[in-house]
Parts: structure tokens; sequence; C-alpha cells
């Protein structure tokens, strides 16, 4: 089962995944990250300044590290889920370049509130895990998971493939 | 001549609580930025990176991430509140509006609280709430964040 995509009809409150990818952060990441979102703080592209600093190195931006976590997460779910909103989102301990960051999530929560709809609301905590088992960051998010009976009747109308995209001639 | 010193971002004891920052930048998404960083964050949701897959699923334009829209508001905040400081957790995360390619960003944020702490005497916790929104006034994302700073000294 590991082969296939997480819908809304397969999760359970309590499930947990860990999921399969890793990303090691790269100094790349971290200066174009902090520099294209306009902030100026120079802990993350400044080598110089961050000497000086207790963590005397660059620590990765935290924004960049949810984002990769995030990412993680929905790449096990169906392509077409979307992220809602979070409720919390805490940093741990920093990350430095060169680690590599692993996610892992627990169902909270699941919410069928449209039973005719497409989709129903999970809200799902993840842990962020360097190799060496540090605790990044952990949030807690809600995101809208389709339904895997009605993506498939989605599909058949829409003359598309299983991934909802690929289109059927 | 007398050398004078550039913006040095705020430290602790710059805070006033009930202030509001309207911070200098505004931001207008392209394409590639949605693109480019939903597929280098492995978020590979077709709605960032496929302009008919977006339009098919009701969006007049592909809709930013969200991840994206966090990390930028956040960035574009920096140089007014945590320059000399670091984040420590972020709640209420919210989108109210939809935000698309396209669309041309600006945000202000509020300090709500501040305290210090027995722990680390050179540092100080600031509770700020942030607003992103474009530039027709659509609020597209509010936040509050705890941030430690640290104090000029």
């Amino acid at each position: 089962m590991s082969t296939e995509k997480i819908y809304f009809d397969n999760i359970q409150i309590g499930d947990e995944y860990q999921h399969n990818l890793g990303r090691t952060v790269t100094q790349t990441d971290e200066a174009w990250f902090t520099l294209l979102t306009t902030s100026t703080n120079q802990l993350h592209f400044n080598s110089d300044y961050a000497l000086k600093t207790e963590f005397k190195t660059s620590a990765v931006n935290a924004p960049f590290s949810l984002a990769l976590l995030t990412g993680l997460v929905l790449n096990d779910f169906a392509e077409a889920t979307i992220h809602l909103r979070w409720k919390k989102i805490r940093a741990i301990n920093p990350l430095f370049v060169g680690e590599t960051l692993y996610a892992t999530s627990t169902i909270i929560d699941k919410r069928d509130c449209d039973p005719i709809g497409n989709s129903g609301i999970a809200e799902i905590f993840t842990t962020g895990r360097t190799d060496s088992q540090k605790k990044v960051l952990e949030f807690y998010g809600h995101y809208l998971i389709p339904k895997r009976i009605k993506q498939e009747d989605l599909c058949i109308k829409n003359k598309v493939g299983p991934d909802g995209i690929t289109k059927i001639l | 001549m007398h050398k004078k010193q550039g913006w040095t971002g705020r430290y602790y004891e710059d805070f006033i609580i009930g202030d509001v920052y309207k911070h200098p930048l505004g931001r207008t998404i392209i394409v590639a930025d949605n693109t480019w960083f939903s597929n280098i964050t492995l978020n590979q949701n077709s709605l960032y990176h496929n302009k008919e897959y977006a339009l098919s699923q009701g969006f007049p334009e592909p809709p930013v991430n969200h991840c994206f829209i966090l990390a930028l508001i956040n960035g574009m905040s920096v140089t007014d509140t945590s320059q000399n400081g670091m984040v420590l957790e972020w709640t209420d995360v919210e989108f109210p509006n939809q935000l698309f390619v396209g669309e041309t960003v600006y945000a202000e944020t509020k300090v709500i609280s501040k305290r210090e702490l027995n722990s680390r005497p050179r540092q100080g916790i600031v509770s700020l709430k942030t607003r992103g929104f474009t530039a027709d006034g659509k609020l597209i994302l509010t936040f509050t964040r705890a941030i430690l700073i640290n104090k000029r000294m």
C-alpha cells in the first residue's frame, strides 16, 4: 500500500505516518529563500555575522523548514490535497545547513462536513526531525483531502486519468 | 563630516505596545515564485504550477502556495521586527482570501505584548500580529508571532 496516495477515506484519527522523503538543506536554499522573501535577517546570508551569534553559523530560516515539511507531508497525500491553515507552528531547535529534514505526522481530527461533497477536512500534527533525530519544528495544519470514490467519479466525468490531470482522449 | 550608521533593525527596547509598523516593500508575485518555490519544497500540487489545471478547478489564475505567502509576509516584516532575533512560534495562521499570481502584496504588523526572560537576560520575547494584503486592500493572511529578540545593551 506504500505506493498509494492517501485519500480522506483512508485516514483514521490516531493514524501515524512516517513520510518517506528527506530533504538536505543547502547554503543556496538558505540564502535564496531568505532574500527572495525580502527578509533582512543576516543570520541567514552573512556568515561573518552568523559567526558572532550563539550558533556560530547560519541557522536555517524557519519558514523554509515549514515549507519543506509541508511539502514532505503533502507528497504522501492525494495530488488534489489543499492546505487550508495552520493553528500553531512551533520552532524547537535550529536547523543548520547540511542537515537533512524528515517528517512524521499524526491524524488529530477528521471532519466530513459535506457527506456528498468531494473532500473532507483533516487536522494533522507534523513533527520535523533531522537525520540525527533533533526536533526542529512541529505544527498543527488543516488540509482539504479528496475522497477516493468522489475523485474516481470526477475523473470519469472529466475524462482524466487517476491523477486527476492527465486527459484521456 | 560624521560617519552615520545605517538601519540596524529594532532591538527589544524599541518595541512599544500598540505601535503599528507599515512595512516598506511591496512585492508582485510572479509565476516563477509559485512554480520554483513549490517545486523546491517538494509541494507538487498542480494548482501551483499547471495553469490549465488551476483553471479547471475554478480559479481565475493559479493560486499562490500558502507556504510562500507566509514566508513572504513574514520576510517583509523582518526589517521592522525580527532582524535581530528569531521566531519562536506562530499561532492562528489564517488565509481569509485567495492570493493569485500577478497580484502585489503589502504587510503591516502591530506590537501586542512583550516580556523579559530570566533565563536569557540579553534577550526578550515580543508578540506581534501581522496582516498581509493586496494593493486593493484584499486581506490574504493574518497571524500572531512570538519572537526572541536581542537587547541593545
